[in-house]
């Protein structure tokens, strides 16, 4: 295909391809010339911006289980006996220090500590402490690293999801998934690099469409969401009245109307124009073969849970995740929300861990069961964490916690990071990180450091100067890589 | 644009200035549904579009229609096939294909040829050659067998849209000449500056 070499001059745009140097290289293949300027590009890495990885890469494709709304780590994964034997007692201002808290929760005269009414063990050869509302998560315990020092300098979920998804508080910058479909193209043909699949029906804070946007990259390395009902994908079905075999005739026409367009002005553009059409046809078929959950043994469902037998749920969301990785697609972005536990903590835990527990780690150990588990990285938390103190006043039976930017727990698994560890501490008022602590922009030095880049040499000029996912910050965490 | 021209060719485009934001058909797929207008708030230009910051206009996004969010100096170009798909299966251009088909069918009645070159010069500006006469009446013909084959078909063709088919003659002639429009309004002359 396509033998594009690094540019020099500066002056020529970095994506898609100029007229002059689709010339040059019009021996090279003119259908896979076409190809390249669609949906990212195909084949190798050298398709992608950077012409190649910066070092051999661990994982070959990301599947982010966002938790939207700040899922509680104090009643998940960090577990604080202190917290428990001082439920009741006065955040001390020494832990405090003064700190900032949203509005929510800041003009209260009293901010008692809680502690986690769920019972917490080890798990595995690791030990790894985790509540027992996550029981199907403490079973593959030993094939996943918990950073338990993540923070963030955001306060609130629109700034939060926004830092967590793009390296900036602020919208208008490239989603992790859009930075990888610019810097490594797409090795799939016939389905988007980049797809992204939404939990129906939840409540809790809004999502936005451009937290999956392309901000100021092409538009074409934006994510493509997958829809829970029949037109997966915007306007996939033909109209009424159109089966495939008509639409095929038109479409072979059409293809014949370019065919001599391209053979009258000599225009290449037009071979991307027919492959374009030609994709657009592929996709009605392929997107509903993946599309087709119906298909899958009934072990899939035992494994995954009931729940994925309906379209929109986490589990099927988790089921869809695996068969797009298995069919070449590299960043498979899902989102749940309802994490957002002002109040009622103890049934609105419960609730979100039932719906997403079971499935998350059935989606490890499908992807193991497949020998995938090696090259695909799973990763699976929020935007923040929430606080250790009670927001409102402690009820018999219910407390709630307000959101907590200071330290939160994420997990990842697969892909190059160690199995069984844990990464980080916080203090035993699990406020505060204690030690190795892991910012935002670390972790996407690292998720790119994994999939052999270089997160400082893969940028965007974009109104006068180079932009990265993240921006002048980031480190790789080392002790994170297997 | 893309969408303004071919509801201007169709005639379905209205041509009243100023007023309130309209929800064309799309804003029903959006990331945060709405439901559509009904109408001739239905045909108004794109620049009256509805937009919602937390869920755009479907439509508008995948043709790469600036976000709002960050600052463009220039429009891209982009050919993606999911933009191929709103061109070929979105209700407001299979529609407009229709309505179109319908005005060209009274005008023109049994005369495939002027059918075919007013539509071709409706949309590209300029008038076929014979090689692209010869294509086009090609599709009109096995166009029309199918939909002669199937009547069902061209009837559930014309459910797509608000607006209601008007027109008295064979249903397989409609549907066929509607697939030549929407021919047509994919071509990349149409729909492509060079």
């Amino acid at each position: 295909m396509n033998t594009r070499t690094p540019q020099c001059t500066g002056f020529d745009s970095p994506v898609g391809m100029s007229r002059r140097q689709t010339l040059q290289s019009f021996g090279g293949g003119l259908g896979g010339m076409a190809l390249a300027g669609l949906m990212g590009n195909k084949g190798s890495a050298a398709d992608g911006v950077l012409h190649g990885l910066h070092h051999a890469a661990k994982a070959k494709r990301v599947i982010y289980l966002f938790q939207s709304g700040g899922p509680s780590q104090i009643e998940l994964f960090d577990h604080k006996p202190r917290l428990v034997d001082e439920t009741g007692e006065e955040l001390p201002d020494s832990v405090r220090k003064g700190q900032r808290l949203t509005g929510m929760s800041g003009n209260q005269a009293s901010l008692p500590l809680v502690g986690s009414p769920f019972a917490f063990q080890q798990h595995g050869q690791s030990g790894a402490w985790l509540s027992e509302v996550l029981p199907n998560t403490a079973k593959v315990a030993d094939d996943i690293t918990f950073v338990k020092s993540m923070y963030t300098e955001a306060i609130n979920h629109g700034p939060g999801v926004t830092f967590m998804q793009t390296g900036s508080q602020f919208p208008g910058r490239p989603s992790m998934g859009s930075w990888l479909s610019y810097g490594l193209g797409s090795s799939n043909e016939n389905l988007p690099s980049f797809v992204v699949l939404v939990t129906k029906n939840k409540g809790g804070q809004p999502l936005v469409s451009r937290l999956w946007g392309s901000g100021f990259l092409p538009g074409k390395h934006a994510g493509v969401r997958f829809r829970a009902d029949k037109d997966a994908v915007l306007y996939l079905n033909s109209p009424d009245g159109i089966d495939p075999a008509s639409r095929r005739k038109m479409l072979d026409r059409l293809g014949e109307l370019h065919q001599h367009q391209l053979e009258k002005s000599g225009d290449v553009e037009l071979e991307t124009r027919i492959a374009q059409y030609e994709m657009a046809f592929r996709m009605q078929a392929s997107i509903p073969e993946v599309t087709a959950l119906e298909n899958e043994p009934e072990a899939t469902y035992q494994l995954y849970g009931e729940d994925a037998r309906t379209p929109g749920t986490f589990a099927a969301n988790c089921l869809m995740a695996r068969r797009l990785a298995e069919r070449g697609v590299q960043f498979i972005q899902l989102y749940h929300p309802g994490w957002d536990q002002h109040g009622g903590i103890p049934s609105g835990i419960k609730r979100q861990a039932k719906e997403t527990d079971q499935a998350s780690a059935a989606l490890i150990t499908d992807l193991k069961q497949r020998g995938m588990l090696d090259d695909t990285l799973v990763i699976w938390g929020g935007e923040f964490g929430r606080t250790n103190y009670c927001q409102g006043k402690i009820k018999a039976t219910s407390f709630g916690r307000d959101h907590h930017p200071r330290c939160f727990t994420m997990w990842m698994a697969g892909g190059g990071v160690k199995a069984g560890y844990s990464h980080g501490e916080t203090d035993e008022y699990g406020y505060n990180v204690q030690s190795d602590g892991v910012h935002i922009h670390d972790f996407h030095a690292t998720v790119l450091h994994l999939l052999g880049i270089d997160h400082e040499r893969l940028t965007h000029k974009y109104q006068g100067r180079y932009f990265r996912l993240t921006d002048v910050h980031g480190h790789v965490v080392k002790p994170l890589l297997a | 644009m893309i969408r303004d021209n071919a509801l201007a060719v169709s005639g379905l485009l209205s041509d009243k200035v100023g007023g309130a934001s309209v929800k064309p058909y799309d804003l029903e797929m959006s990331f945060k549904p709405m439901k559509p207008d009904k109408g001739d708030l239905l045909y108004r230009r794109s620049l009256y579009t509805y937009w919602k910051r937390t869920g755009p206009s479907p439509v508008m996004m995948t043709l790469d229609s600036s976000k709002k969010d960050v600052c463009r100096v220039k429009r891209e170009e982009t050919a993606s096939p999911l933009q191929s798909l709103v061109l070929l299966n979105s209700p407001q251009f299979v529609e407009a294909a229709r309505v179109t088909a319908e005005k060209l069918l009274h005008k023109h009645g049994d005369d495939d040829g002027k059918i075919i070159d007013e539509s071709f010069r409706l949309l590209t500006s300029r008038s076929p050659d014979n090689r692209e006469r010869e294509i086009l009446e090609n599709l009109l013909n096995e166009q029309d067998a199918e939909f002669s084959e199937s009547p069902e078909q061209a009837k559930a063709y014309f459910t797509t849209g608000d607006k209601s088919p008007d027109y008295q003659g064979e249903d397989a002639r409609l549907a066929a000449v509607t697939v030549l429009v929407s021919a047509l309004m994919n071509f990349d002359e149409s729909i492509t500056k060079r």
